[in-house]
């Protein structure tokens, strides 16, 4: 499963909870969840950018794992 | 993976021959090892082969698997831990013990979540910590077995680099689920508080923990997109009135107490992954105690019992756990 580009409004969405998704991958997880933490305090588009492009990041460095295919199955759902 | 207990001696020669590892042990046991490719916590709890063990006369060995190419040791402490994220990349696992009650314990604890490419790469580790008996007459140390440098106030990392056809992969066993009582939250970041929102109403939080007598051997639950993050409670501070937890609450963040249940062992191998491809776990003091682990087994999971437990953040009253895989 390829990874969503980077201007793809999915990543943007997961962080701001217009796409619920039920992780597999704990690193996700835990990225999310302190991330809608972060940008609570300070919900700027810049912050917003800043952080989607970590996630995809996330992602993009661990493409090999089981978890992480599976996760991104679920993107299209 | 190699990842058992050792006696003195037979753990020297191995480090004597280059073996790489990471340790947990009694501080006198960790002093009297040679110089080698290794980093060690203090600690005299430990998951064993054979069952749940208190011992100062073994060591907790995780042996570095030979494919690892390249290893980096790294001293932290509260001023500079925040680039631990950041300091490495490419493909491989940063491994992490902290001495507890130190700065750089409370540092991380509070600040990790905002580190720089937080959980950007693996980051896995413990709290190191002492006997209980011990508490307020020893400290909690790390110790760089490359140079014999020990501290209670600072961080030791290794890096470890994986070849280019393995990947790892950070999990967490917590058999807490968030109970279906009321939502706490907190007006700040830290290890205590005074006050609390309650389903939304304000309260003095040592008051309100007395009078609904909660159980301090059930945690707080916070639910981080899926992942359940326990606070565990410490204790009431009287003189304060304040409530003090082993790892800090944050602002912002919806708590619910974990349901309680009645076999920590049965509940924990129902959750437990297969054990053939991890290479390191650890798991809390507060589940060995309160679930008395002593003399039990949990399933094939072996490693310390420690003061925390570092999966991206602190966790508390969890298994934290490292696996590694082959891929294509």
């Amino acid at each position: 499963m390829s990874l969503p580009e980077a201007t793809n409004l999915i990543w943007s969405d997961i962080l701001l909870e217009h796409k619920q998704i039920d992780f597999k991958f704990f690193a996700a997880k835990i990225f999310i969840g302190n991330a809608k933490l972060i940008y609570k305090d300070d919900p700027t588009p810049q912050n917003l950018q800043k952080l989607t492009k970590e996630l995809r990041e996330l992602f993009a460095k661990n493409l090999n794992l089981p978890t992480v295919q599976e996760d991104l199955k679920k993107f299209y759902k | 993976m190699k990842s058992r207990m050792y006696k003195l001696d037979t753990l020297s020669d191995l480090i004597k021959k280059g073996k790489k590892f990471w340790l947990a042990a009694d501080e006198n046991l960790l002093k009297q090892l040679p110089k080698g490719e290794w980093i060690g916590g203090t600690i005299p709890y430990f998951m064993a082969d054979k069952g749940g063990v208190i011992t100062n006369n073994e060591i907790f060995a995780t042996e570095l698997p030979d494919y690892i190419s390249s290893t980096e040791i790294k001293i932290y402490d509260e001023t500079n831990l925040k680039n631990v994220y950041k300091d490495y990349s490419g493909n491989g696992i940063t491994f992490i013990i902290i001495p507890a009650m130190s700065k750089s314990h409370l540092s991380f604890a509070l600040n990790a979540p905002k580190y720089d490419n937080f959980a950007n790469r693996p980051l896995l580790g413990w709290i190191s910590g002492v006997h209980l008996n011990d508490l307020g007459k020893i400290s909690a140390k790390i110790i760089n077995g490359k140079n014999g440098e020990i501290s209670d106030q600072k961080a030791i990392v290794m890096n470890i680099t994986l070849p280019d056809n393995m990947i790892s992969e950070i999990g967490i066993i917590n058999i807490f689920e968030q109970g279906s009582g009321p939502c706490f939250e907190f007006f700040q970041d830290g290890f205590s508080s005074k006050k609390a929102l309650v389903d939304g109403k304000e309260v003095e939080f040592a008051k309100y923990v007395k009078e609904n007598k909660l159980d301090f051997k059930l945690p707080l639950v916070a639910d981080y997109n899926g992942a359940m993050i326990n606070i565990s409670f410490q204790n009431i501070d009287e003189k304060t009135n304040q409530v003090n937890f082993y790892a800090p609450v944050f602002r912002g963040v919806k708590y619910y107490q974990a349901k309680s249940f009645t076999n920590y062992v049965s509940e924990f191998l129902n959750k437990t992954p297969p054990a053939e491809n991890m290479l390191f776990s650890c798991n809390c003091i507060l589940n060995f105690l309160y679930s008395e682990l002593e003399g039990k087994t949990t399933g094939d999971i072996t490693g310390p019992i420690t003061f925390g437990e570092i999966a991206y953040q602190l966790l508390n009253q969890t298994l934290a756990y490292v696996n590694i895989y082959k891929h294509s």
